[in-house]
């Protein structure tokens, strides 16, 4: 007889996009077990709900449990981006999703250009093409073509995706009701019960997916603050009407930064900055009219699984609005919860080995984040001026050290990002290794330069050849409608 | 500091001057891959003497050394007939959980995960309830093995959840100067000698050359210290500290000799077999077999290790019996200063899984990922030697498991190890795996979860929970699934060539 017994119900609280996927992934997972949905009114600070971005793992979680990235794009729910140009200091770069070409006349291609290329490094970037040409079109996996070397995320459209999902979780059998007040009652260590609108609601396990508020917290759980490096507290939210584009682009400004996030039939407006070195009146000039204020607190449980309570999306963590990188994290950390799955009479080891796994993700996004502000702060402005003497996480210290010294980063167990998007990323940035990668150094120069300048050329002729994002969009909603 | 100032990176103007002590397999393994692989950034010279022999350890190997030769332009074929190589798709291991016990630590996995759950956790569910065969009959790597089987995976195809690898067992003997040819036809300079001095800049500490018996002085700019246990600079010069592992690798010593081989098929596979102060290895070659007895000298004589040895053979040896002594541990640091120690120099685990020149090829890959100009810095050395502690431990801790996991209590050095606190880290993945059936996840590290699984089953750890999930399906459907995958593999094996004459027909 199996001594862990599966779990007989599970209840979810929070109603908006990580609520409701995880909602899905386990009634699907578990079908003989009772899952039900809890809406408190959502919190305007939950970023992995309301920026909501899913990368390649999150697309083939997505996948397994039922969400086809079709379904979501037929639904006016989903576009997609290949690419993020940030205007960060004296000129622009782009970064391509994915891992771009990595290798190129047997030497690690980032290394290459470091010893042999000139131009700009987005220039050998396929995905980085393609977005500022704004065009798209699906990967292909032919060896020798170059789409097989471009990645994609998907952005949703918060409202869309997430009525299209509580349709979605509700025709899966997930009962969801809206709730006003909810609150914990913790006894040794567990959540006892949930008391919802004074109604006492118990379950094997709870997942707590209420935003940055984490309704389910104990006042024993134990949190890592990330505020001095990820210094954005404050984001102005706006919207602007707009064609679609595959590319997110951000403005570096005097006091933090602005950024457009371009959906199906809006644009996202945002303007970012941090309340001690600007005031809102101050921001709202580079805003639209109508914004929305949203506080932000960056930081992460220590310990995001305890007892029988499993927080997800920014109540786990809240790593800002950069990059949307709240609900890949999210959907990473669930998809370690589905591996490992809970059961009944778990003692504390599994709960372990998921908080040591699912904090090493959240770490290692962290760092990434952290990077925009912190690997080379050499912008004017206050904002920027007192990033200059902040120490980096441990994950990004070390990966500056490699980098800066020899283009290489250090292997990073729980990856987040792929390692040729923190390559583009701090190449982009500005940081330049001292000494040549001696592999890519050992190539003779006559043929590096030869192998560089024949991927840029037909990079740059890539984007040419493929239809506009906007039309390629509506073809792909017509062919699944 | 790092760079931030955006100028190109500084290819340099003079290679830097790679000094190597030490010619055994690990100083040839380095000296061949710096000159294949980053010839305008290093020059090599390689110093060795024949006075001293080499230990020539690592007669089975792993299949990451199938990467390594290939990322060096060699090929497999002639690799293989110039060190009477055979092939090798795991490790049997008689009687280690209990007396005459026995399973195959494949390379590969164990069938297939379904619905996101992995198939042991279905297997054990069968297994509880008594209706499951060996696990070792759902994968391929084990099927084959067991069958003399061999033939090379498939890429393509993996319709049975039935990835394996190999790698090769070989005549060690022959490998460092099959190195040594590559090395030197890619400008590696030789010179021999006995080092007998060292000389170091006053003020850093740096080794600057190296003073050899004939009045010779070599100077360089980085030194590679390949002397085996001697540990010519890492220890004897740089003083760095020794880790001692002993206490939960007990084995301190090794008697070795070759024997014929007999007649009949050759197994594709290493044997190790638990004897009451520590194991035997056997390891079939083409023109002859090896065989060692791994043992505690606390717990055993020199000669009545000998004795043994000889007296479990299955034919007479080929030579004396050669005695080995060696220590469980590592360098606190690997890389000190412009000493950067490779092989043993750097740490020693002993051969149970076959790791000892995996540890060399990866400090190897570790040095040529951190390479440094003429003058190392502290990033150099820290990143190689976050990389190379966290492999050597990670290795350990797997290898402590094959000691502890036994009910084996006939004997003084298997209470031993029976009954001693093993580290933190381990005993955590124990419990992990004894109450969920879940294994540690890492990224990064040599061996990953189906070997983990290999030997817990193996050794007798099952666990008393699984995934839920895997109590989900019919158990007449599962079945069913499990018999057909078992047929399969069987079928897909008895379609493979005998491993002898695969050898004969590729040579």
């Amino acid at each position: 007889m199996n001594r862990r017994a599966g779990l007989d119900r599970i209840v979810v609280v929070g109603g908006g996009i990580t609520g409701l996927c995880a909602a899905i992934a386990f009634r699907r997972a578990l079908p003989r077990t009772a899952v039900s949905l809890i809406a408190p009114p959502a919190d305007p600070a939950a970023l992995a709900d309301r920026l909501p971005a899913v990368d390649q793992r999150g697309l083939a979680l997505l996948a397994r449990i039922g969400i086809g990235e079709e379904a979501l794009v037929a639904a006016g729910a989903a576009t997609h981006r290949v690419g993020q140009t940030f205007a960060w200091g004296d000129a622009a770069f782009t970064i391509g999703e994915g891992d771009g070409v990595a290798m190129l006349a047997g030497t690690a291609l980032h290394q290459l250009w470091h010893a042999h290329g000139d131009g700009a490094f987005d220039d050998v970037v396929p995905g980085a093409a393609l977005a500022k040409a704004e065009r798209f079109v699906h990967p292909d996996d032919r060896p020798d073509s170059l789409l097989s070397h471009v990645d994609y995320a998907l952005r949703l459209d918060p409202d869309r995706a997430s009525s299209w999902l509580r349709h979605t979780a509700e025709r899966a059998g997930i009962v969801v009701s809206p709730a006003a007040r909810v609150s914990p009652e913790w006894r040794d260590g567990r959540c006892a019960a949930l008391v919802v609108d004074g109604t006492r609601v118990e379950a094997d396990l709870f997942i707590d997916a209420s935003g940055p508020r984490a309704l389910l917290a104990s006042d024993r759980t134990a949190w890592i603050d990330w505020s001095a490096t990820l210094p954005i507290d404050r984001l102005l939210l706006g919207t602007v009407p707009s064609a679609p584009s595959p590319c997110d682009r951000y403005d570096a400004t005097d006091d933090g930064w602005t950024a457009r996030w371009p959906l199906l039939d809006r644009t996202l407006v945002g303007t970012a900055f941090a309340a001690d070195a600007a005031s809102d009146a101050r921001a709202k000039r580079l805003a639209p009219a109508r914004t929305e204020r949203i506080d932000i607190r960056p930081r992460r449980q220590v310990a995001p699984f305890a007892g029988n309570v499993l927080a997800l999306g920014d109540a786990a963590a809240a790593v800002g609005p950069l990059g949307w990188l709240g609900l890949p994290l999210a959907l990473a950390q669930l998809d370690i919860a589905l591996h490992l799955m809970p059961a009944r009479g778990d003692g504390p080891l599994l709960a372990s080995e998921y908080n040591r796994r699912a904090t090493l993700a959240a770490d290692h996004i962290h760092a990434y984040a952290a990077a925009f502000y912190l690997a080379k702060p050499l912008r004017r402005g206050a904002f920027w001026r007192s990033m200059r003497d902040r120490t980096a996480p441990p994950e990004l210290a070390s990966a500056l050290v490699q980098f800066g010294r020899r283009g290489s980063l250090p292997p990073i167990e729980e990856a987040m990002v792929p390692r040729g998007l923190w390559q583009q990323t701090l190449i982009g940035l500005g940081v330049r290794p001292q000494i040549a990668d001696p592999v890519a150094g050992s190539v003779s120069a006559v043929s590096a330069v030869a192998a560089l300048s024949q991927l840029r050329r037909a990079v740059a002729a890539l984007p040419a050849t493929l239809p506009r994002y906007p039309d390629y969009l509506a073809g792909m909603m017509k062919a699944v409608a | 500091m790092p760079n931030l100032n955006g100028e190109r990176p500084v290819l340099a103007e003079r290679k830097t001057r790679v000094v190597v002590v030490g010619g055994g397999t690990a100083g040839w393994m380095t000296a061949a891959s710096l000159a294949s692989l980053i010839p305008r950034a290093a020059s090599i010279h390689l110093i060795e003497s024949a006075e001293i022999g080499i230990v020539g350890v690592g007669e089975a190997t792993l299949p990451h050394l199938r990467a390594f030769i290939t990322r060096l332009g060699i090929d497999e074929a002639s690799f293989m007939a110039q060190t009477h190589a055979t092939f090798k798709l795991g490790i049997e291991f008689r009687d280690f959980g209990a007396i005459g016990d026995r399973y195959i630590h494949p390379f590969g996995t164990y069938g297939q995960s379904l619905a996101g759950v992995g198939f042991h956790h279905y297997w054990l569910r069968r297994h509880a309830a008594g209706e499951a065969a060996p696990i070792g009959d759902y994968s391929m790597g084990v099927a084959a093995a067991e069958a003399r089987r061999f033939a090379r995976p498939n890429p393509g195809s993996d319709e049975l959840g039935d990835g394996f690898g190999y790698a090769y067992q070989f005549d060690a003997t022959r490998f460092a100067p099959f190195m040594r040819a590559h090395a030197e036809a890619r400008g590696a300079m030789r010179t021999e000698g006995m080092v007998v001095d060292v000389e170091r800049d006053a003020r850093s500490g740096d080794v600057v050359a190296v003073l050899l018996a004939d009045g010779t002085r070599i100077e360089g700019d980085l030194f590679v210290d390949c002397s085996g246990f001697r540990a010519l600079l890492i220890g004897r010069t740089m003083d760095e500290a020794w880790e001692d592992w002993s206490h939960w690798l007990p084995c301190d010593r090794a008697v070795a000799a070759p024997c014929a081989s007999p007649p009949g098929p050759i197994e594709p596979f290493t044997r190790a077999t638990a004897m009451p102060a520590g194991w035997r290895w056997r390891i079939p070659l083409t023109h002859r077999v090896g065989n060692g007895y791994v043992y505690s000298s606390a717990h055993l004589s020199d000669d009545a290790a000998a004795d043994a040895l000889v007296g479990a053979l299955e034919s007479p040896p080929l030579a004396e019996p050669r005695l080995l002594r060696f220590a469980a541990g590592r360098r606190r640091r690997s890389w000190v200063g412009n000493v950067v120690s490779v092989g043993l120099a750097s740490g020693f685990l002993e051969p149970l899984e076959s790791t000892s020149i995996y540890l060399a090829q990866m400090a190897i890959t570790q040095l040529i990922e951190h390479f440094p100009d003429r003058q190392a810095t502290d990033a150099d050395r820290d990143g190689f030697n976050a990389t190379v502690d966290a492999e050597y431990d990670r290795i350990r801790d797997f290898l402590i498991l094959h000691y502890h996991a036994t009910t084996r209590d006939n004997s003084p050095f298997w209470d031993h190890v029976r009954t001693m606190t093993i580290p933190d880290t381990l005993a955590e993945k124990i419990a992990l795996w004894r109450q969920t059936g879940q294994v540690s996840r890492y990224s990064h590290g040599l061996f990953l979860e189906p070997s983990w699984i290999a030997v817990y089953l193996g050794q007798g750890i099952v666990p008393t929970g699984w995934d839920p999930r895997a109590d989900l399906p019919e158990a007449a459907a599962l079945d069913r699934a499990l018999a057909g995958l078992r047929t399969g593999i069987a079928a897909a094996t008895a379609a493979m060539p005998d491993h002898k004459a695969y050898l004969a027909s590729a040579a």
